[in-house]
């Protein structure tokens, strides 16, 4: 994967070389990402045809989903037109309509909005009155949704199977940090050309992603989702004082602890260049003997999940993980049920 | 996607709209929605008078019915 | 190399250890499985396809592999893997040949947007490509099989037409032919020589066999052709053989339904098809017999 972050590497590349590489690329979701960088550089004919095809070819699917995801907004702003004034879209949407760097050669799979907590049902209403639906769910789901989440359970468009996620806020609300939503609505900022949308303000944007990926759970393309935020980053870096408002933003929300993981770990996997003093920063920082063993699973969790650089502690490390992200979000009381239950019902399914 | 009054009125076809001719039969591709339109030699014939604008052609003679319908489509819009 | 040049305790090595090499069309895929009806099956159904004998880039790695229960010989199921991803559930162990063959057709329309992929069989004559389409049960690979092996056209492919998304011309993929429950002995009865795989049983789609794209298919890999028909097949017992013609918009309409990643292509799919339907004369065709196919198909392709 050091492609991903030294491209110019392709030319040394043999065949072998490249039928690795597509294998690790593909399992990662990287496969179009990677034809985005080396089209960039100008590197794409280094690549001998046949790898260069399936670049290419992730590259067709990762636009058409570019286009989908635009027209689902458009459907998304016409169900809500009267309930909101504006829809305020967050991560991979967010992204792809505010043209930021991430966004290219990124496929995610449902859309996520953010709207104020009291206008909830009346979202809900209106999305339902549009064709969307809720999943089939139990009930203690949708209990656990509705009374500890940062979203209600995810909505699918009948007709286009197209999913949203209506969040309220960006963190569970059992959550150790706990936010102000209001806040982040008020910094949020319209994207150019487009009526009524929403984006996060950069700094916002980074901590969002940073808290999704280090607290919730999903490291199964956590790789991925860290080369994001290493684009996310290199490019509001450019804007003048980026990194102090960064940081002053992550103490104002209480989110100095996925700030200071994310940027260790992009600075470690993918040289994203964060400024010395802040890395050296106590800002988040947690005792010595938790930061040791934190970087040892994020280490193994974050490498693409292809079977030729998986060894046996990937498993592990990415069940602590799960188990710590949800330690995170729910007080232990609460936790110890819900896994239960969901190792139950998961057994139960299989037989 | 409803609230587009049909009727009388000025009518133009919707942008990002590609579309083949089969005897008189029409295949409309959206690009937007990413839908594929088949239209029946009726309607095919409302959209084919909407297309290269002349600006003297009022669009309130032609077929309301169509019209309604294409524009539910999301193939022509009001101007 | 040609593979049936390598015997078959080799082929059956490489299947078991670092893969087996093959080149299927305008693709490459290294193939390991340590179960033997895989091994026995490919060298049968693949006999006439080139081997790649050096390390290097593969389009697709696949494996079946067999997972023991606690007794390897009770339930024993197998799994097929793409790069740690698989469309299926692990089945019975008996089914691993047709799960090869359905996952590969998988990889393929799951990522070789480089051509429009149609559900339809292809088959050639005098340069032109006869298109097939068909709903389940039409009876779509019978016909395939039957003018494949006893009319006088070329296979290009039974479940995969490839259009080249750049030239809009039909490449070959020349792969094994699918027959379920009574086409076996249809075309065991009207293609003396075919070539079929063991018969796998109550597998999703019923009995299953395998028929070997025909050495001069297979040869013919690399001959690229043009579209000239669209035919909607529809087996029905003891009806006269019927040619009629369909609408071309109609035509479209299917042909698009049918295709695997028409939608991924935007613009450009749309174009492609719609030049594809120009060039193509298309019909419905009702038959019962493959006499009577392989008559009608032969005055089709005096036609152009």
């Amino acid at each position: 994967m050091a492609l991903i972050r030294h491209p110019e590497q392709a030319r040394a590349l043999d065949s072998v070389g490249w039928d690795v590489t597509i294998r690790q690329a593909r399992a990662a979701g990287l496969l179009a990402r990677l034809y985005g960088l080396l089209t960039a550089r100008g590197l794409l004919d280094a690549v001998p045809e046949a790898p260069r095809r399936h670049l290419h070819e992730a590259d067709v699917v990762a636009r058409k989903h570019a286009r989908d995801v635009r027209w689902e907004v458009v459907c998304i702003r016409r169900a809500l037109a009267g309930v909101v004034d504006r829809v305020l879209l967050l991560k991979g949407a967010a992204y792809l309509l505010a043209d930021l760097a991430p966004a290219r050669g990124r496929v995610f799979n449902d859309i996520d909005i953010l709207v104020p907590r009291e206008m909830l049902q009346d979202v809900e209403n209106a999305l339902q009155i549009g064709g969307w639906v809720f999943g089939k769910l139990d009930p203690a789901d949708n209990e656990y949704y509705r009374r500890w989440m940062h979203q209600i359970p995810p909505m699918t468009h009948v007709a286009r199977q197209t999913a949203v996620d209506v969040h309220h806020t960006l963190v569970p609300l059992t959550a150790r940090p706990r936010l102000d939503p209001q806040s982040l609505r008020d910094s949020a900022r319209p994207v150019p050309g487009e009526a009524a949308i929403d984006v996060l303000a950069p700094e916002d944007m980074v901590l969002h992603s940073a808290v999704h990926l280090f607290n919730e759970g999903e490291f199964g393309r956590g790789l991925r989702d860290l080369c994001d935020l290493d684009l996310l980053l290199r490019h509001f870096a450019a804007a003048l004082g980026f990194w102090e408002r960064l940081a002053a933003r992550a103490v104002a929300l209480d989110l100095t602890r996925p700030l200071f993981y994310l940027l260790r770990h992009a600075a470690r996997l993918l040289e994203t260049p964060v400024p010395a003093e802040l890395l050296a920063s106590p800002l988040g920082r947690p005792a010595a003997p938790v930061l040791a063993l934190m970087d040892a699973l994020l280490g193994q969790a974050l490498r693409p999940s292809h079977a030729s650089c998986r060894d046996g502690m990937t498993g592990v490390a990415l069940f602590l993980l799960y188990v710590r992200s949800h330690y995170l979000r729910m007080p232990l009381r609460l936790l110890l049920p819900h896994l239960l239950r969901k190792a139950y019902t998961r057994r139960f399914q299989d037989e | 996607m409803s609230g587009i009054a049909p009727g009388p009125g000025r009518w133009r076809p919707a942008a990002g709209l590609l579309w083949r001719s089969f005897d008189d039969e029409l295949v409309v591709y959206d690009d937007r929605s990413g839908d594929t339109h088949r239209l029946t030699p009726r309607s095919a014939a409302v959209f084919l008078a909407l297309q290269p604008r002349d600006p003297m052609i009022e669009t309130g003679t032609l077929d309301a019915e169509v019209i309604d319908g294409l524009a539910r489509l999301g193939l022509v819009e009001p101007e | 190399m040609i593979l049936s040049s390598i015997p078959g305790g080799e082929v059956a090595r490489r299947l078991r250890g670092d893969g087996l090499s093959l080149r299927l069309g305008p693709f490459t895929a290294a193939i390991r499985s340590p179960i033997a009806s895989v091994a026995e099956g490919i060298a049968a159904l693949y006999a006439d396809n080139e081997t790649l004998e050096e390390p290097g880039f593969r389009d697709f790695h696949l494996s079946v592999d067999a997972s023991g229960g606690l007794r390897r010989w009770v339930r024993r199921q197998c799994r097929f893997d793409f790069d740690g991803a698989s469309p299926f559930k692990p089945l019975p162990v008996a089914h691993a040949l047709p799960i090869l063959e359905w996952g590969l057709n998988w990889c393929i329309a799951s990522n070789a947007h480089r051509y429009l992929i149609i559900h339809a069989a292809a088959i050639e004559r005098g340069g032109r490509v006869a298109i097939l389409p068909g709903e389940p049960g039409a009876g779509k690979s019978t016909l395939c099989a039957g003018l494949v092996g006893s009319g006088g056209w070329r296979l290009l492919s039974d479940e995969l037409s490839l259009i080249d998304m750049a030239t809009g011309r039909f490449i070959p993929l020349a792969r094994p032919i699918s027959l379920k429950k009574e086409s076996i002995e249809i075309i065991r009865g009207f293609v003396p020589d075919a070539v079929l795989s063991r018969e796998t049983h109550d597998t999703t789609k019923g009995r299953v066999a395998l028929v070997k794209a025909t050495a001069d298919s297979v040869r013919r890999a690399g001959e690229t052709a043009a579209a000239g028909w669209i035919i909607f097949p529809r087996f029905v017992p003891g009806a006269p053989p019927i040619l009629e013609r369909q609408s071309k918009a109609a035509a479209f309409i299917e042909l698009a339904t049918n295709a695997f990643n028409y939608s991924i292509h935007g613009k450009r799919g749309f174009t492609v098809v719609a030049d594809v339907v120009e060039t193509c004369e298309c019909y419905r065709f009702t038959y019962c017999s493959l006499d009577d196919a392989v008559q009608v198909f032969a005055s089709l392709a005096l036609t152009r």
